[in-house]
């Protein structure tokens, strides 16, 4: 077998790859265990912890729709707040980084530059503890435990400005001079022309956002209180009940059910997302 | 490359200038307005919370305020007491940061360099490698808490071969914090392992193989000629690294709940506005670890910036 296509004599290689493939075991094992046991019964569980399941059934899938809640919230209600709470902050978000980025990057107008500087300089600001703030900032606004928590995920100069604004500055206005001369106007010529050239890139970014919002624990478990989506409450519902009568078999169903959105997206757009990763890095 | 920026004198026909203020002003509302609400009020509330405390409430129910340095007090006596978890918290936090610092990020260097080598199964193990850093904590956790807690298939197997248990490690004040530590790193190779592998990727073809031409071994050509090429991407990690300082943290809450000496400040801060309804003295904890932090942070910009070999290419 050749091992490696460069540097071949060296033995280093063949170690380094005995310790990947024993990671990468860690990282699959537990996730086939996992899996395996979603076809026990509870029963079945706590008498054959390691091995197979007798027969391969279902069931626990179904159920978990019923049984697996928190707050008086099955989890086909946390699915709905899932979609609606990740779909809706991902399209605020983008929106609104994509309308300050195109502006900032395409547009000469007095305060430009002070918009870019404050975006860079909030970003190396090492804020500890927002979170007291937020809440009681939130809680004048009327938004907390509301759908209207989606505004406070809008945003526009955080990472995703950067990443687009490099996009726009990279973009020559000729483009744009051709729309103009055919009679577009400024608003007709960003979302007929630039916005389309754009699209690649706000699909990834959409995607890195929409996986980091679906998988946030933290955000609805304070903030959207009896709202509960599907991270926030695959939690609540394990903190609620003592560990040794929680249906683990059920649970697993659960969580695994839970991630499959993500793990559907990542294969669609697998090198766009490892790609956006943060192509430039941060410049400043 | 042509100019890309936009000049209002040559380019622009004159019946669209008219247009424009109005235009640049309907796409800057939402975000400047957001940011001045979520970012500058948040954050300048939070100042106001740490020097403010109840201390009453008036005849006709609004609370009384005082001003003054009361939370910050607080913090130093329970600190200095070690009455809650405040001092734990601290030594954890930097416990992560260390682990992060000097264990994480440096095996993620090393193991983007053998993937960039094309070690046997490379792509294979790049996509399995970040997959961590895409699937939701929540099911990690629960995964993990349930493969090495108590009467899982581990505790199984080693009652198996030995007679006996497997430490409880999530209910232990010796091992709580290690166990959360051992997640971080089986987790946290992902975003900066493709950062690394992307920048490495971008090296030219020429300088690696005259390093080959002159026989330099897989570590020399690791930390001299790779290293200073992707200086740029390694600093900006490192320089994230020490942004986040005192936010270094696990999943606590997930793990273990704060309980067995596992809390971290970035948990203590939640825990206080989670379970207690506390929003004064977690604001004045974390505006500490924001003053302290902005030397640190700036001065460690300074360094690697004057570290930086300027290799150019």
């Amino acid at each position: 077998m050749q091992l490696l296509k460069s540097n071949r004599k060296s033995p280093v290689f063949y170690v380094v790859f005995v310790i990947f493939a024993l990671y990468a075991l860690s990282l699959i094992f537990p996730f086939l265990w996992a899996f395996m046991t979603t076809f026990k019964t509870e029963g079945e569980f706590i008498n054959n912890k390691a091995y197979f399941p007798k027969v391969i059934d279902w069931t626990n899938y179904i159920d978990a729709f019923r049984t697996l809640s928190a707050n008086d919230t099955n989890m086909f209600v946390m699915l709905f707040n899932s979609v609606w709470w990740s779909v809706g902050s991902t399209v605020l978000a983008v929106c609104a980084s994509t309308m300050s980025a195109y502006v900032v990057a395409k547009y000469k107008f007095p305060g430009r530059q002070v918009i870019y500087g404050v975006a860079i300089f909030t970003m190396m600001l090492p804020i500890v503890g927002a979170m007291p703030s937020q809440y009681t900032v939130y809680s004048a606004l009327g938004i907390l435990d509301n759908p209207l928590m989606l505004i406070a995920t809008i945003g526009g100069f955080g990472f995703n400005f950067f990443v687009l604004y490099g996009f726009f500055k990279s973009l020559p206005w000729d483009y744009v001079e051709a729309s103009f001369l055919d009679g577009g106007g400024h608003f007709s010529t960003m979302v007929r022309v630039m916005l389309p050239m754009a699209m690649p890139v706000m699909t990834s970014l959409a995607v890195v956002a929409f996986i980091g919002v679906w998988n946030d624990y933290n955000t609805p478990i304070v903030f959207l209180e009896n709202y509960p989506t599907l991270a926030s409450g695959l939690y609540l519902y394990q903190n609620a009940t003592m560990q040794h009568s929680i249906d683990i078999p059920l649970l697993f169903a659960g969580v695994l059910m839970s991630i499959i959105p993500v793990v559907a997206l990542f294969c669609i757009f697998q090198n766009s997302i490892m790609n956006i990763s943060f192509g430039g890095g941060l410049k400043g | 490359m042509k100019s890309t920026q936009f000049k209002i004198k040559d380019r622009m026909p004159k019946t669209f200038r008219k247009g424009m203020p109005l235009f640049i002003i309907s796409m800057l509302a939402v975000p400047v307005a957001w940011f001045i609400v979520f970012y500058v009020v948040v954050n300048f509330n939070s100042i106001i919370l740490a020097f403010r405390s109840i201390v009453g409430v008036s005849s006709v129910g609004t609370p009384v305020y005082e001003w003054g340095f009361g939370n910050f007090l607080k913090f130093f006596e329970d600190f200095v007491l070690d009455t809650g978890d405040v001092q734990i918290s601290l030594w954890n936090t930097l416990k992560y940061f260390a682990l992060n610092v000097l264990c994480i990020l440096p095996l993620t260097y090393f193991f983007a360099y053998f993937i960039y080598k094309k070690i046997w199964g490379h792509k294979f193990f790049r996509i399995l490698f970040y997959m961590p850093s895409i699937l939701s904590a929540v099911t990690m956790t629960t995964i993990y808490k349930n493969i090495l807690g108590g009467y899982g298939p581990i505790d199984e197997f080693w009652k198996a071969l030995t007679g006996n248990s497997i430490p409880a490690f999530f209910t232990s004040y010796e091992l709580g914090t290690p166990i959360i530590m051992i997640y971080q790193v089986w987790v946290g190779f992902g975003v900066n392992m493709i950062l690394y592998q992307g920048a490495m990727g971008r090296i030219p073809e020429e300088v690696i193989e005259a390093g080959k031409l002159d026989g330099i071994s897989w570590w020399r050509e690791m930390f001299q000629v790779v290293t200073p090429m992707i200086w740029g991407t390694l600093s900006t990690t490192l320089i994230l690294a020490f942004t986040g300082l005192f936010n270094s943290s696990g999943p606590i809450l997930l793990l273990t709940n704060g309980a067995f000496h596992t809390s971290t400040i970035n948990f203590f801060i939640f825990n206080q506005v989670y379970r207690y309804s506390e929003y004064a003295y977690p604001a004045a904890i974390g505006l500490f670890f924001t003053v302290i932090s902005l030397p640190i942070v700036f001065g460690f910009r300074a360094l690697m910036n004057k570290l930086d070999p300027k290799v150019e290419y």
